[in-house]
């Protein structure tokens, strides 16, 4: 059987064209800085501080009137998105932080901001019901559910209703209903599903069914993040990557030669540059996370620059009279096969990750795609030319001086 | 190395792996992210700890000074630490000095000219008072969380001790109900008995009815200005579109918190939800004479310095009796638990606040779970379709890194984030970068025409330090994100760094006995499928 080769043969003339690659790499650059200043990043509530809530709607979200309402609360910039498929009515709402909106002191005066919003998104009949004492099943907590069973159950034994032999157990049953709903994505879409679940049967199934009450609303997550965060996260993020910059640089410095780990790290700002360019363009949220998927990027890029480096510096060994330029050339074409097998297998993981993980690794998911595509570019068309261009330069300087 | 070791290692490893993560689901933590909870970050509010000391400090001095025969003008809180006491008799400031110096030997004493002097709170000291009302505060919400009962709780602080950072980190796994659970853990609870001032010419039952009544209102009644012993306080749980109200209270608390011994959510006469207390001894005694002394008065019960009751005293009430307030069942369960507790030393503030429900955690860990087994079979099938009979090799020495990464993840009792498990997809993704640099170099040295044996070890020792280099690289960077990242991202870059040494050692070690097996097994090989 035939072995399956790619690009083994290669021969590109690729330093031929290195003020091409270069220059397409410029561009990229220059197109990606040029986003960041005009659309900048859209930094999440990690950043910039704010409130995030993922919630699930029984019915289709009035969004009009959610945003009317969370607009009224007067916190900061509202933005609602809707997320994943449409037939799962699920919205993230996002609410600025408005500098100078403090807190009162005391964790009530700070936290009311995600009850606020959270009270701002129910619509009026859940508030109603709540308030006529009956439950909502689907926002209680496992331990108010059980509190709200106990108070009827007591009740309805005084009152005779419910004997006082029949055995029940609250605790048991609110828990079998919690998780029921969260095996049913944290909501309940009729109240006939709570008819299976195990301990809600007799008397405390028609306790729930007189007493309780779907809500219109069940949240997923809440996060709040506080002002003061962002500014510090940020900064520790941005020596994050210059560290490890630094640290790729010194270690290519000691097994290889300096000015080679300058290129590399050259390389590694164009993925990056690149990488936040694309988070700008396409306003994905920057994220705790996203900072994670450039990190991956500066990581796993240089990965294949080394590989490339490691060849030059082999064919430096052996071919020693030959031209830098012609070195640097076949170095790149006899490696070239594995810069493209290795970034196509994560690639292949990448993407995978990026359409079937989920909305909440989307962001990392993209940045890390953008990233290693960006990657394999820079190891193969711009660390080496790089590393010509400085041989070039010293010896023309050295010339001179001659 | 004789093959037979090296089996046995790989053999002893891969079983230890197994040991350590089997079964997964109880093996693995899943963090916050995944398997629901609360975390919460707050800062303990030290400057309130500093300013109940000046208080207290400035309480004294004031009574200190009057036994001398000094009456300064004003004695003031002036900022964070600073007492300003102003109008000093100049015939009396070398004993005003002698006094503070000899008393307050926590301040440093300056004077401002014109018979006023600041005392500022000695920095060490300050640091001092900081650093107990942290430790205090931990101690109490752990306190509070214990009695409220969660499994596995984090409660730790945060940040450099001693460096100015005063956060609190908590995380309850399994918690929903985030509203209760802020209100138990933050709220300071602290709880004062005051006398109600009647205006004049009112009876106390019937002010009693007449309250609540607005801020101006109640200043009329009182003829304009408040008696001086007399502060107004509101009262708590304004439903909306309810006017504020306010109360007039003494100044004085007879009683406090600090005065309990024992609190417990009970009934009331109509079963409405209470909170029962009982009194230590000797509180039981002031609180004796105080009712017997004020019976048919009202008697406020102030949570937070807001009020919460004023009940008639309608009998001699000695070591325990009942909180009534707006109480469900819920929030007085919470009240008492927060008495047991004991009061917050400072207010705290919300700084983040972070709950994931479980549904979505579950969500979240099928989907990560899909994109994993799917990329892994991608990779699978495309370094069969590749490398024929070497991507085997390829795929077993992949199975057995993410093996290595779940044990190790047990061992260390690592905790599984979201980004944790994108690190796990990637990894699946990076396993096999090393075996392709080794297959290709094979393959190259096949096609210069070596024998089968000399390709593969001159493929393994060429690529070897390509790798080394390689993949030493990227940890550099993984552990600059294990330095920065906390929580889930340092999830991520647990599983990244594990990952990458992981593949150094199945991609070295593993392929290469796989290898040196197979072709041991052949004897001569006059073709590698590869």
């Amino acid at each position: 059987m035939k072995q399956l080769q790619l690009l083994t043969h290669a021969n590109f003339d690729v330093m031929g064209k290195k003020f091409i690659f270069i220059g397409v790499s410029l561009v990229a650059m220059a197109i990606s800085l040029f986003f960041l200043a005009t659309r900048g990043l859209n930094y999440g509530i990690d950043f910039s501080g704010g409130t995030e809530v993922r919630v699930k709607f029984l019915s289709d979200p009035a969004v009009e009137r959610i945003r009317k309402g969370l607009e009224a609360l007067n916190l900061g910039d509202v933005n609602i998105q809707r997320i994943g498929k449409v037939e799962e009515r699920e919205l993230l709402v996002r609410l600025g932080q408005k500098s100078g909106v403090k807190s009162e002191g005391g964790l009530i005066g700070a936290g009311d901001v995600s009850e606020r919003v959270l009270s701002a998104l129910r619509p009026e009949r859940d508030r109603q019901l709540a308030a006529s004492g009956k439950i909502n099943l689907n926002e209680a907590s496992a331990g108010s559910l059980e509190t709200w069973l106990v108070s009827r159950v007591e009740e309805g034994r005084k009152s005779g209703r419910i004997s006082g032999s029949a055995a029940l157990d609250p605790r048991a049953a609110s828990e079998a209903l919690v998780a029921a709903r969260d095996s049913h994505g944290g909501i309940f879409h009729t109240l006939d599903a709570i008819r299976g679940v195990p301990g809600v049967a007799g008397e405390i199934y028609a306790l729930l069914q007189e007493g309780a009450f779907l809500g219109e609303m069940a949240p997923r997550s809440v996060e709040f993040v506080g002002p003061s965060a962002g500014k510090e996260l940020i900064r520790k993020a941005t020596w994050a990557v210059i560290g490890s910059n630094i640290g790729i640089l010194i270690y290519i410095w000691v097994r290889f030669r300096f000015i080679w780990g300058v290129a590399g790290v050259l390389a590694l700002v164009h993925d990056v540059v690149i990488a936040l360019g694309a988070l700008a363009f396409t306003q994905k949220e920057f994220s705790l996370t996203v900072v994670a998927a450039l990190l991956t990027i500066v990581g796993y890029s240089i990965n294949d620059t080394v590989v490339v480096f490691d060849r030059i510096r082999e064919n430096l060994r052996i071919h020693r009279t030959k031209d830098y330029e012609m070195v640097v050339n076949a170095s790149i074409n006899q490696t070239f096969s594995r810069t493209i097998l290795t970034q196509f297998t994560v690639m292949l993981c990448a993407t995978t990750l990026y359409l079937y993980g989920g909305d909440r690794l989307d962001a990392l998911s993209f940045t890390l795609l953008v990233g290693f595509l960006s990657g394999a570019y820079s190891s193969i068309f711009v660390a080496s030319p790089i590393l010509v261009l400085h041989q070039r330069w010293w010896q023309s300087r050295r010339k001179k001086r001659a | 190395m004789p093959l037979k070791w090296r089996w046995a290692i790989i053999a002893a490893l891969t079983l230890l792996s197994v040991f350590l993560c089997y079964p997964l689901r109880e093996k693995i933590k899943l963090g916050l992210d995944l398997r629901g909870g609360i975390h919460l970050v707050m800062e303990v509010k030290t400057d309130d700890a500093i300013k109940a000391a000046t208080d207290l400090d400035i309480e004294t001095l004031r009574t200190e000074l009057a036994k001398k025969g000094i009456a300064p003008e004003k004695i003031e809180h002036a900022g964070v630490g600073r007492i300003v006491a102003s109008g000093v008799d100049s015939a009396k400031t070398g004993e005003f000095r002698d006094l503070v110096s000899a008393m307050f030997s926590a301040y440093d004493l300056s004077a401002r000219g014109g018979g006023a002097f600041e005392l500022r709170l000695k920095p060490a000291q300050a640091r001092a008072i900081r650093d107990t009302s942290v430790r205090q505060a931990l101690e109490t919400i752990r306190n509070r969380i214990d009695k409220f009962g969660v499994a596995e709780p984090v409660i730790q602080q945060i940040g450099f001790a001693g460096g100015g950072e005063e956060k609190i980190l908590v995380q309850l796994p399994g918690i929903q109900n985030t509203e209760r659970v802020k209100e138990l853990i933050g709220s300071p609870a602290y709880l004062e008995w005051k006398m109600v001032s009647i205006p004049p010419g009112y009876k106390p039952e019937d002010f009693q009815r007449i309250c609540p009544t607005t801020q101006a209102q109640l200043l009329s009644l009182f003829g304009g200005a408040l008696p001086s012993d007399t502060e107004l306080f509101l009262g708590e749980h304004q439903k909306a579109g309810e006017e504020t109200v306010y109360w007039p209270c003494k100044k004085a608390s007879p009683i406090t918190g600090k005065d309990l011994k024992d609190a417990r959510r009970g009934a009331g006469r109509i079963g409405e939800a209470v909170v029962d207390f009982r009194l230590t001894p000797d509180a039981g005694q002031r609180f004796e004479e105080l009712t017997r002394a004020n019976e048919g008065q009202l008697l406020a019960i102030l949570l937070d310095r807001k009020v919460i009751s004023a009940p008639r005293i309608n009998a001699v009430i000695r070591d325990s009796g009942v909180i009534e307030g707006s109480f469900n069942v819920e929030t007085a369960e919470d009240l008492a638990i927060k008495l047991r507790s004991g009061a917050l030393p400072a207010g705290m503030e919300l700084l983040e606040e972070r709950t994931v429900g479980p549904s979505l955690g579950s969500d979240s860990i099928r989907q990560g779970i899909v994109a994993s087994l799917l990329g892994a079979i991608l990779v699978i099938f495309f370094m069969l379709l590749y490398y024929r009979l070497a991507g085997v090799n390829a795929n077993l020495a992949l199975v057995l890194n993410i093996l290595l990464l779940l044990g190790a993840l047990s061992y260390f009792r690592a905790t599984l984030t979201l980004p944790g498990i994108a690190g796990i997809a990637l990894t699946i993704g990076m396993a096999v970068d090393a075996n392709v640099l080794i297959f290709e170099r094979i393959r190259e040295e096949l096609r210069l025409g070596r024998t089968v044996k000399s390709a593969v070890s001159g493929g393994f020792e060429k690529a070897f330090s390509t790798i080394i280099d390689s993949n030493l690289t990227t940890l550099i960077a993984a552990v600059f994100l294990f330095a920065y990242g906390s929580g889930p991202v340092r999830g991520f870059a647990v599983t990244l760094c594990i990952g990458i040494l992981a593949n150094l050692f199945t991609a070295i070690f593993v392929s290469r006995a796989i290898f040196d097996w197979y072709l041991g097994l052949r004897g001569r090989v006059e073709h590698l499928s590869i």
